[in-house]
């Protein structure tokens, strides 16, 4: 069994990864910790909660940081809906969420399975900044880190060049890229393109008519229109699940390198990018492996086999 | 035939730019600006270009040698230490235009419609002209240059050198108001002079396709051992060949040589790791071919203030020059 750790900032495309996830019949997901990014902690704990419930897993869901280290918070109802989940208002979960503080669960858990943990993040990095922070040993005690977000250069969503998760929480990020931990960035741009769910897509899961298919397109019907209106996408982007689908299967990546990444921070006009030097003009000794390129059909056939 | 201004530092592939737009532009002059080496020496090699080219009526006026705000930067470890290093070439005798090349540009451009702007350097002359002589912002019929990346740059991992080289300036060029044309490293770096370009202009058997192919001898060289590459890239004919009309150039008819996307582009001043960098914003072209934004759709930030080059001929554009140096002597 593979030992997975989900930081998750739970709105409609992170609950279908955790979903990936909790029906991975290989892997175990020891605990979903909730940061502050797409739906503020208390709305992303519920959504988590309910997809927990949904699988009938009974994963613990532990709250941490409630925004990002030094920025003001900047959520994305307007993409996923009031609620995250497409408007859908799901019930509360069976369990409220654990007591104990999300930073502090993630540092006990990978210092008790060293070189065991599977940590795929899918929301701003505070998280695992703070815990990176207080405990750095644990950079060198997970297995591999998977990082949704950012993106190989100037390919943005919130701004030109900048993708959500990093731009919200840049310095958590850059704590991240820089603390020796193995990391695997999947960026923004591996869920568009071949990726996206077009209607043909859509329409073949409804007609699979269990409840996590139908659960992964009721709770994005937000996102779908969103991606449609805002993103003037032709179909569903599901980020977080072509990053899921990376960790519970590496051989999705089809083209990946160790290359020197750095975070912008300082700039108004580009904070949040992750700067990859792909041709290696700096001469820096690489932090980051960077996924160039998915297999979009080998993701979309795993996440058909896993609401299925 | 367009009429165009070359403004460059020479530099091997700015050669190469001169050769091209001498034969299919009308270019009213060529004017220096410092970037790949000295003003000085840049200066003289767009002198010892137009001599060994027979191109001595086209005036060369000296510009600025300083970026607006920035040190000056170089780049003798791919120019070499005279900026076009390789075939030993005359000093030139050809007398500069008396004016500066910031002047040049204004009378030129006050005194000519349509005239249309090629940098192919850093745009610290283009931008002076402009805070100089605002009311040429709204005669320039196009600017048409090299700089810049929609994707990685070559000075650090973002940043494309002639932007680099002098970001305010090309912020002054973005933010000017007058129509751009971007031929960014995406697409510049594909264009490449490797021993197989080399060796086809070589066997064009004449005085100037000797001069080029030992110029370029010497670029590939360098760009092979100082930075492991292929060889090098010809960057600069790429803005050149945006403006020419392959219709009218029977062995190059088919589609475009260059193609294009409207996008906004800003240019990065403060960023740690970004500065000197391009932002291009290009997330309207996302869903391209599903959903057109040029009926009306809606642009996710800043309107387009540029064409940006997305995709180029690499093939057509390396026949396009040999078959155009092939009509020098």
């Amino acid at each position: 069994m593979r030992k997975f750790l989900i930081d998750t900032d739970t709105a409609s495309d992170d609950a279908v990864a955790i979903l990936m996830a909790l029906r991975s019949p290989d892997v175990s997901v020891e605990a979903i910790t909730i940061v502050a990014g797409n739906m503020p902690v208390e709305q992303g704990a519920k959504n988590a909660g309910y997809t927990v419930d949904l699988c009938d897993a009974g994963v613990p869901v532990h709250i941490g940081l409630d925004k990002p280290l030094l920025r003001e918070h900047v959520n994305a109802e307007f993409f996923h809906g009031p609620d995250g989940m497409g408007g859908m208002n799901y019930p509360d979960p069976q369990r409220p969420p654990e007591s104990r503080h999300a930073v502090d669960v993630l540092i006990d858990i990978v210092r008790a399975n060293p070189g065991e943990i599977t940590l795929v993040t899918l929301g701003p990095l505070s998280n695992i900044a703070t815990a990176l922070l207080k405990a750095p040993d644990i950079a060198q005690s997970v297995e591999e880190c998977y990082v949704m977000g950012g993106a190989a250069n100037v390919i943005g969503n919130i701004t030109p060049s900048a993708e959500y998760n990093i731009w919200c929480d840049p310095e958590a990020a850059r704590i991240v890229f820089h603390s020796g931990m193995p990391i695997m960035m999947v960026g923004w741009e591996h869920c568009i393109g071949d990726s996206l769910l077009l209607e043909e897509d859509i329409q073949r899961m409804r007609a699979l008519g269990t409840p996590y298919a139908d659960f992964t397109l009721d709770c994005n019907r937000s996102a779908l229109a969103a991606c449609r209106d805002w993103l003037g996408l032709p179909g569903l982007s599901l980020p977080d699940p072509v990053c899921m689908a990376v960790a519970l299967n590496r051989d999705v990546s089809t083209h990946d390198e160790p290359k020197y990444v750095d975070v912008e921070t300082t700039s108004e006009l580009t904070h949040g990018e992750t700067v990859v030097d792909r041709f290696g003009v700096l001469e820096k000794e690489p932090n980051i492996e960077v996924c160039f390129a998915v297999d979009s059909e080998k993701f979309k056939r795993m996440l058909f086999d896993l609401v299925s | 035939m367009k009429k165009v201004i070359i403004d460059c530092d020479p530099g091997h592939d700015d050669a190469l730019a001169i050769l091209l737009a001498a034969k299919h532009l009308d270019v009213l002059g060529i004017t220096t600006v410092a970037g790949n080496q000295t003003l000085d020496k840049v200066t003289d090699n767009a002198l010892k270009v137009v001599e060994f080219a027979g191109l001595t009526h086209i005036p060369v006026a000296k510009g600025m040698g300083h970026p607006l705000i920035r040190p000056p930067r170089h780049v003798p470890e791919v120019h070499g230490e005279t900026g076009l290093d390789g075939p030993d070439l005359p000093a030139p005798t050809t007398p500069l235009d008396p004016r500066h090349a910031v002047d040049f540009i204004i009378e030129t451009v006050m005194s000519t419609e349509d005239v249309i702007l090629v940098p192919i350097g850093p745009l610290t002359n283009i931008a002076t002209a402009l805070r100089r002589e605002p009311r040429i912002a709204g005669r320039i019929q196009e600017i048409s240059l090299m700089g810049g990346s929609l994707t990685y740059g070559n000075s650090t991992p973002a940043a494309e050198f002639n932007i680099y080289v002098d970001p305010e300036a090309a912020h002054i060029v973005f933010t000017s108001g007058v129509p751009i044309r971007m031929c960014g490293l995406n697409v510049t770096r594909q264009v490449p002079a490797t021993e197989v370009e080399i060796e086809r202009i070589r066997g064009l058997g004449t005085r100037t396709s000797a001069i080029v192919a030992e110029s370029l001898d010497f670029y590939r060289d360098t760009l092979k051992r100082v930075f492991g590459l292929r060889g090098g890239s010809l960057h600069d004919p790429c803005a050149v060949a945006a403006l020419i009309d392959l219709s009218a150039v029977p062995a190059q008819a088919g589609p475009t040589l260059i193609e294009f996307e409207p996008m906004h582009v800003a240019v990065e001043l403060k960023g740690e790791h970004t500065y000197g960098m391009t932002v291009c914003d290009c997330r309207h072209l996302r869903g391209r071919g599903q959903v057109s934004t040029s009926d009306g759709g809606v642009w996710r930030g800043e309107p387009p203030n540029a064409e940006v080059a997305v995709d180029i001929d690499k093939d057509r554009l390396i026949d396009l020059l040999i078959d155009t140096l092939a009509k020098y002597p």
